[in-house]
């Protein structure tokens, strides 16, 4: 038979002196939170005595068993999110890094699986990509694909619906990434270092300067692919990013002469519209 | 957003024991029509707006009844429940039609920042009246009521006034409310804060009682930790034949949350709890 339950004591005040105030539940809601997202003094609830002591081992034992959980579920989530970012750093390295990332970016999202999507923003100022550059880059990219698996369904168009569209709006409206597609433009090979997640410890190594990238990544129905766009791709893709549309990319220049421009960037447009990439523009 | 065709409707106290449907089966599951009863999804992890999640989702309701378990209402947070979410659980619950719809009685979250922990409330009026509050409104939104199950905990608060179970109990009754009794949670409770399981399970009232869950837990000496990566322990077998006689054979779900073995093995499991509710069903 387990003991008796431990009852919680009331606070008996001495004479003359009045009994501290109970926090409220918000205060010490506050107080758990902190003490999760402090690396360093994040013992100061048990230690003010918030919490009765258990019949075995200390309270600030069983406190650090939620500290200690709180960093593993979020560095195990941002590790399903960005296997290449934590391959390629290494385990100790990657649970340091996201420890840094999570005391500056706490997760707010619902949804776990979220918990990694400010990291690509976060990267540029961390000691790590002081020596790693490529990782901001690889990161948006890693981003990009887990985005992708949760998007919603593009809905494929044809050559036929496009060619149905009257022509001021296909060529005024705005150029618009399909739902999940993404354009990752990159100094370092993106892809190649994707790879390496797979990769046996001794086979994690690349040269990795004066290897540009321009990445789209898709959905092919239901699976993720990516790919490497082209030349006159790309630009289209930039200029989606921009909001830019086919008028504008016509007069830029950016397709060869006007003689050029106007098949080689139909051609390359259909090409990303069938391919559930770009989305024609529509009439309001 | 228009519910997938509903299947016919399910007596609740037919459904027996199911399982947690997790990543690792989903193959399985899609491509083998296994032998299940139902099947419980973690809500948050089919809000997606497609892709796989959802093409899972919905080829599994329309093959099994399915429970929607959450994990991110923060019912015990001292703020209002952020209206988006509810929105989104809203929608979820009325596409998918689920046998039931539950989350924890705990706190994850407060303001911009969320733990996706299941944290511990001290047991006071306080907690009780803001508990049952955001209940109320999640019920209302969603069209109907819910279960919230209790949580295993590491750590009791010393302004508690009340034990865990008249918490509990308060919350349902404020609330009008169901719960659901996890087994295992009530047992690793009991050892890791020292009181009798049996307690526990008198404190709360019959009728509200509307589904079990039983899961292994990692014994650590000092604590006992509720991991979901392990068979069920003996005694908490046992705590859950003492539940049936006071609840009676209630929906179950068999979770195995990590270490996930195949599916086989998890049936395997499903199918020890389904004979213990059978054994209750014939007395």
């Amino acid at each position: 038979m387990p003991p008796a339950a431990v009852e919680p004591r009331p606070e008996v005040a001495t004479l003359g002196e009045a009994a501290p105030a109970r926090p409220t539940l918000r205060e010490l809601q506050e107080r758990f939170l902190a003490g999760l997202r402090e690396e360093e003094g994040g013992d100061a609830l048990p230690e003010a005595g918030a919490f009765l002591a258990p019949p075995r081992g200390s309270a600030g034992d069983r406190w650090r068993v939620y500290r200690e959980a709180y960093r593993l579920r979020l560095i195990e989530a941002n590790g399903n999110d960005h296997p290449a970012t934590a391959r390629i750093v290494g385990p100790a390295a990657f649970d340091r890094l996201i420890r840094r990332y999570l005391a500056v970016h706490p997760p707010a999202s619902h949804d776990i699986n979220r918990a990694g999507a400010r990291l690509a923003k976060y990267l540029p100022g961390d000691p790590l990509t002081e020596k790693l550059p490529f990782l901001p880059d690889l990161a948006g990219f890693e981003q990009a694909l887990a985005d992708a698996v949760v998007a919603a369904d593009p809905r494929p168009q044809t050559r036929e619906e496009v060619a149905a569209i009257d022509p001021d709006v296909l060529f005024e409206g705005p150029l618009a990434l399909a739902s999940g597609a993404a354009f990752c433009a990159s100094e370092w090979p993106l892809g190649a270092l994707w790879e390496l997640r797979d990769q046996p410890d001794e086979e994690v190594a690349l040269a990795v300067e004066g290897r540009p990238a321009q990445v789209v990544v898709f959905r092919d129905g239901l699976a993720v692919r990516w790919r490497d766009a082209d030349t006159d791709e790309a630009t289209l893709l930039a200029a989606a990013g921009r909001g830019e549309n086919l008028a504008n990319l016509l007069d830029s220049g950016a397709f060869g002469p006007p003689e050029e421009a106007a098949p080689r960037l139909i051609v390359t447009f259909l090409r990303l519209v069938e391919s559930s990439i770009l989305r024609a523009p529509q009439p309001d | 957003m228009t519910a997938i065709p509903h299947r016919e409707t399910t007596d609740l106290m037919t459904l027996g024991c199911g399982i947690g449907l997790h990543r690792e089966h989903f193959e399985a599951v899609l491509e083998g029509r296994p032998e299940v009863r139902w099947f419980e999804l973690i809500s948050e992890n089919f809000m997606a707006e497609g892709g796989r999640p959802r093409h899972v989702l919905d080829t599994v309701r329309q093959q099994y009844p399915v429970a929607l378990h959450g994990v991110s209402l923060s019912l015990g947070s001292d703020e209002p429940i952020d209206p988006a979410y509810l929105d989104r659980l809203a929608a979820l619950v009325e596409h998918v039609e689920p046998v039931i719809v539950s989350d924890h009685l705990c706190w994850t979250r407060l303001g911009a920042h969320n733990s996706h922990d299941l944290l511990p409330l001290p047991f006071t009026e306080e907690a009780v009246d803001v508990a049952a509050a955001k209940i109320r409104r999640v019920q209302e939104r969603v069209g109907r009521r819910m279960l919230v199950e209790n949580v295993s905990t590491y750590l009791r608060y010393r302004d508690s006034t009340m034990s865990e179970w008249e918490f509990v109990a308060a919350v349902a009754e404020a609330a009008d409310c169901g719960l659901l009794l996890d087994i295992n949670n009530v047992y690793v409770n009991g050892r890791n804060h020292g009181f009798d399981p049996q307690e526990y399970l008198d404190g709360l009232p019959v009728a509200r009682v509307g589904q079990f869950h039983v899961a292994g837990h990692q014994d650590q000496g000092d604590v006992i930790l509720d991991t979901h990566d392990r068979p069920v322990a003996d005694e908490v077998w046992d705590l859950f034949g003492a539940a049936i006689r006071r609840f009676g054979p209630l929906p179950t779900i068999l979770e195995r949350d990590d270490d996930i073995p195949p599916l086989a093995v998890v049936q395997e499991e499903a199918a020890r709890a389904q004979e213990i509710l059978d054994a209750a069903g014939r007395r």
